[in-house]
């Protein structure tokens, strides 16, 4: 124990002796392992940490799927009743869907998102409110509703105060009654992960007996023992004979793992993110043990001396450790400061695709990490030095045959390739993104996507006739203000993912697969087209004189009459859209839905308040604004009180900010993969900085002999230059293949990139070469500057 | 014999001095000397009397604070660097006491090192290079490195290092100072045979059995040549 004191003190002795290098080897080590833990308390938070649910292993989600056309769906109200009466596997089975709903207050109306859960959904997933009750499966029963709050809507709402139980709010027109404030921090992660109010699901009309209606999403908890596969074979066998029974669908059954379905979408970016911290490690082990190396050969002589003397391998080996272990811990505890810090940028950048990502946050568990990579680190970085100098004869050492430096430097230059080899890596990984992000952000989206305002305003209780007079006078009003240039209304936003999808149909058209042709359906306001700046290519758009007149009209973009009619003109012919007859009288250039990866789909426009079937709650706006004037949604919202108090309005941002939310993932990863590409460019010209620099030192005598022997500034120049150009010649090489070999994990982020990018493979690498010869050329250009007399003296 | 009044060195008033914190050594004060070609002079004298100094100052290893210099009939003072590097590789062959060979070359890659900077075709300084090794005697030793040999051996690759460019002159500072004696006779005889066979050298040495090899023996005493000795009226 005592030795192991001395070994501490001589270490930290040894390293305060090289503040300089300690304090690089510090810093160095404590940016590799930071990056690690606060990547590992991510992973930790989003893949390993159990769910707050009771036995949240066993908790399933069941979906169905569509043999023929591929699509997934949940259950129908029925369905869902059959499952949770009698289940071989499951002990319990539970239904959701997702509700917005508008809440009448003091100020007006508003929308809160909330969910509607059976009865059984808290018990199922053992939670029990904080105050009050939760449901239970009596109150499925029809009786006088009732709602549970989220904590954080009982702080903002009620203030925490405990009056909040039994009091009412008005949802949707009804009055629910409040039995219970659920726990702080409570959220279910499958699709109502932002529910602050939870009512009992209790369906009516065809939703309650409809067995084609599938609109639940479900939970249910495997009983104890049986797997997935198990289930799958149970259910799937049951469910089979089940729509054979009814003779109806040929849907199948799909079972994932609740926090499998739930944290699908992020997987490939946790462990690209995993392998980018990984590899920093890597560089950064490398380049403190090159430090760690050359220091050690300054005192070669000294541990050689030692041996002899005889001092066992043991407490040689021990006192090489123990400093660089002192060395990782400090590196670790710096490091933690920066995790840290890392950590609150993390849960604000994660926060929009990351699920979980509130409980990323540093505990034990990421302290242990911690403190295990800093061990782990800390007897790599000892042992190395003491495996190359157990490798060499003592007496080589003290006979000056030099073998001991030469071993080292060899070992030196390896690590120096590796770490080329991984930033090339990782910069070949940010030049992909980032390629692909300045496509993403210039490709064409069929409109124009500046300066346009969205909000909807919920009008579930107008008739067309209300809803139509509605828009007109709100868009006149709208059109009215000073930053406005026109505006206008879509039931289907090109900046919303998914548009609502129907099949069209011409006389006299077969489609070639026998597949129906789908659409997605727009029922726009006047001035669509020139607020959203999409062009007509053939005919004209809808006129006034139509929209009073209610005439069954509509424009097709170009994708879809190519379909139709690809040799002949579209205006004026008839096609059959939802058991309705519609004539084309226009040609529209073709845009995107949503995302920009996916292919030009086709578009069907007919006019507002004709097609009226399939009307939402919500009517869409969107505004063509002279700039980004975000005062306009408070004027719109002051229009709004005006004429209607008890219309709430949903801002839904810009048209840009809809979009660039969407590639919040790419976006991350593209930062994440930059930052840390940067760091191990820096820490590449650090590390063959500092090689070279030792090399200078090692080979000054050797150098001070050439120049005796005639050489000339520029033939050492080129010595040292050479020694850095194998090792890079080496990393690239290895780099290339290892970039062409993991490139591929990004290809699912790329955007007409593709991921063997021929300019990002020629522009990295010389971007590296760059970075590697001015490295290399300080100290170079110091060998050159030797003198040969003041070499050849050290004797 | 290939023997010549010429004269190859011609030093004088030559003063060198060192200047290091604020502390002034001269440890060359008016140095004046000839060395006509073929000759053979030892330079003898006690430690810090300023040997090893004028012996880089005539390799042009150095360059004297005052005084002239010219090798071969030409000043050398205003020479850029990297004419004085062109003159050393091709006029000048060093010997070090302490061998300064490269450990992470081989013997042949060593002696190679000198006629690399000339850019001499591969195949001629291949010939060159064994030639020299021959002439030592460790032809056989070419694919070692240094490490590999004995401190005798690693001295004779040294010497055929100095020789391969066929310079005008061998510059030897203490060759035998790292040496047995048995291995220092066989240096000193392999400098005497150069010797014999035409070469101009200048060596440094302690030892009063090896100065008496050559044929010239130079005193030096605090900076001074204080005698100027010939042992055999040959060259006058
Ligand atoms: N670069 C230098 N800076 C300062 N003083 C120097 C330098 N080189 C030589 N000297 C001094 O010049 C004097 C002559 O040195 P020199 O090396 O020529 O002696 P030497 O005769 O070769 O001695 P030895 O027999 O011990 O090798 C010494 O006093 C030495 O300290
Ligand atoms: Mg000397």
């Amino acid at each position: 124990m005592s030795t192991l004191i001395n070994d501490i003190k001589y270490g930290i002795r040894q390293l305060l002796k090289s503040p300089g290098f300690t304090l690089v080897a510090v810093l160095t080590l404590a940016i590799g392992i930071s990056a690690n833990v606060a990547i590992f308390s991510v992973v930790n938070a989003v893949l390993l940490r159990p769910l707050p649910f009771k036995n949240a292993d066993r908790l399933i989600v069941v979906r169905q799927q569509s043999r023929k056309f591929g699509f997934i769906t949940g259950f129908s109200y029925p369905d869902f009743l059959d499952w949770r009466q009698q289940n071989p596997v499951l002990e319990d089975f539970a239904a959701f869907s997702p509700a917005e709903f508008e809440m009448i207050e003091e100020q007006g109306a508003n929308k809160i998102n909330g969910a509607m859960v059976s009865g059984n959904f808290f018990s199922l997933l053992g939670v029990s409110a904080c105050m009050g009750r939760t449901f239970t499966q009596a109150d499925e029963q029809p009786k006088e509703p009732v709602a549970v709050i989220s904590y954080d809507f009982w702080k903002s709402r009620f203030g925490q105060d405990k009056e909040a139980l039994g009091s009412t709010v008005v949802l949707q027109d009804k009055v629910y009654t409040i039995i219970g404030v659920l726990p702080p921090g409570f959220s279910y992660p499958d699709t109502i992960d932002d529910a602050q109010i939870w009512t009992v699901l209790v369906p009516a009309g065809e939703q309650r007996t409809n067995r084609t209606y599938c609109w639940l999403t479900t939970v249910g908890r495997l009983k104890a023992g049986i797997s997935i596969e198990q289930a799958l074979l149970l259910l799937g066998e049951r469910h089979k004979q089940l729509i054979e029974k009814l003779g109806m669908g040929d849907s199948e059954i799909l079972i994932y793992g609740l926090r499998d379905i739930v944290v699908r979408g992020v997987r490939t970016t946790l462990w690209i993110l995993y392998g980018v911290v990984g590899f920093i490690l890597l560089v950064v082990c490398a380049n403190v043990a090159n430090l760690c190396l050359a220091r050690v050969s300054t005192r070669d002589k000294e541990v050689a001396i030692r041996g002899i003397l005889g001092a066992d391998k043991l407490r040689l080996f021990r006192q090489f450790t123990t400093e660089s272990i002192l060395l990782s811990l400090a590196g670790g505890i710096v490091g933690l400061l920066i995790t840290v810090w890392m950590m609150t940028i993390f849960r604000v950048k994660l926060a929009d695709f990351v699920p979980f990502s509130d409980s990323i946050r540093i505990e034990l568990k990421e302290l242990l990490f911690g403190l295990g990579l800093c061990l782990l680190v800390g007897i790599v970085l000892g042992v190395t030095p003491f495996w190359l100098m157990q490798r060499c004869r003592l007496t080589n050492v003290l006979t000056e045959r030099r073998s001991l430096s030469i071993r080292h430097s060899r070992f030196s230059n390896i690590l120096i390739s590796g770490q080329i080899a991984i930033a090339l890596i990782l910069s070949i990984g940010m030049g992909l993104m980032i390629r692909s992000m300045l496509r993403l952000s210039s490709a064409d989206t069929g409109f124009n996507r500046d300066n346009l305002l969205t909000f909807n305003v919920s009008v579930r209780r107008m008739n067309e006739q209300q809803r139509y007079q509605f828009s007109r006078d709100f868009l006149e009003r709208l059109t009215a203000l000073p930053y406005v240039k026109s505006a206008s209304t879509d039931s289907s936003m090109p900046c919303s993912p998914r548009g609502s999808m129907a099949p069209v149909a011409v006389d006299g058209y077969t489609p070639p697969d026998g597949k129906q042709i789908r659409a997605i359906y727009h029922s726009v306001g006047t001035d669509y087209f020139r607020t959203l700046q999409i062009p007509i290519l053939r005919g004209r758009n809808i006129s006034t004189d139509e929209y009073q007149k209610k005439e069954r009209v509509a424009v097709i973009n170009e994708t879809l009459a190519k379909t139709f009619w690809p040799d002949n003109d579209p205006i004026g012919r008839e096609l059959t859209f939802c058991m309705r007859q519609y004539r084309v009288i226009g040609v529209a250039a073709d845009m995107i839905q949503g995302n920009v990866r996916i292919d030009r789909p086709n578009h069907l426009f007919l006019p507002f308040d004709v097609f009226t079937e399939f009307n939402g709650p919500d009517l869409n706006f969107v505004v063509r604004t002279a700039s980004e004037a975000g005062a306009v949604i408070e004027q719109a919202r002051s229009i709004l009180r005006d004429i209607d108090s008890t219309l709430p309005l949903k801002s839904t941002g810009t048209f840009k900010e809809q979009m660039n939310k969407r590639l919040s993932q790419e976006r991350f990863t593209t930062m994440f993969l930059s930052v840390f590409a940067s760091i191990a460019l820096l820490l590449i010209v650090i590390g063959i900085y500092g090689v070279v620099s030792y090399a200078v030192a090692r080979r000054t005598r050797e150098i001070g002999v050439r120049m005796a022997l005639g050489a000339k500034k520029t033939n050492i120049l080129s010595l040292i230059l050479k020694q850095g150009l194998i090792l890079l010649v080496i990393g690239l090489i290895t780099g290339l293949a290892g970039a062409i070999g993991l490139t591929r994990f990004l290809s699912s982020y790329l955007y007409e990139i593709n991921t063997i990018d021929p300019l990002t493979f020629i522009l990295v690498p010389l971007l590296i070469i760059a970075v590697s010869i001015l490295a290399c050329f300080i100290p170079a250009r110091r060998a050159a500057k030797i003198d040969p007399m003041e070499a050849l003296r050290y004797e | 014999m290939n023997k010549s009044n010429e004269i190859l060195i011609f030093v004088e008033d030559l003063h060198k001095v060192f200047v290091t914190e604020e502390v002034e050594t001269h440890a060359l004060s008016s140095v004046h000397l000839k060395i006509r070609k073929g000759e053979y002079v030892a330079i003898a004298g006690p430690s810090g009397c300023g040997k090893s100094t004028l012996l880089s100052i005539l390799g042009l290893l150095d360059s004297p604070t005052e005084g002239s210099y010219q090798l071969n009939d030409s000043p050398v003072a205003d020479l850029s660097a990297s004419q004085r590097a062109r003159i050393r590789n091709r006029e000048v062959g060093f010997i070090f006491q302490s061998f300064n060979l490269i450990g992470d070359l081989t013997v042949y890659e060593n002696v190679e090192l000198p006629l690399t900077y000339q850019k001499m075709p591969k195949a001629q300084r291949k010939e060159r290079v064994q030639t020299a090794l021959e002439k030592v005697s460790m032809a056989h030793r070419m694919k070692h490195y240094p490490a590999q040999l004995s401190g005798g051996q690693q001295q004779r690759v040294a010497v055929a290092r100095a020789i391969v460019t066929e310079p005008s002159i061998l510059l030897a500072d203490e060759p035998t100072g790292n040496l047995d004696s048995a291995n220092g006779d066989i240096v000193m005889e392999m400098l005497s045979d150069l010797h014999k066979s035409g070469a101009t050298i200048c060596m440094v040495t302690h030892d009063p059995r090896y100065a008496a090899h050559a044929k010239r023996t130079i005193h030096l005493f605090d900076g001074r040549i204080v005698e100027d000795e010939y042992t055999q009226s040959e060259v006058m």
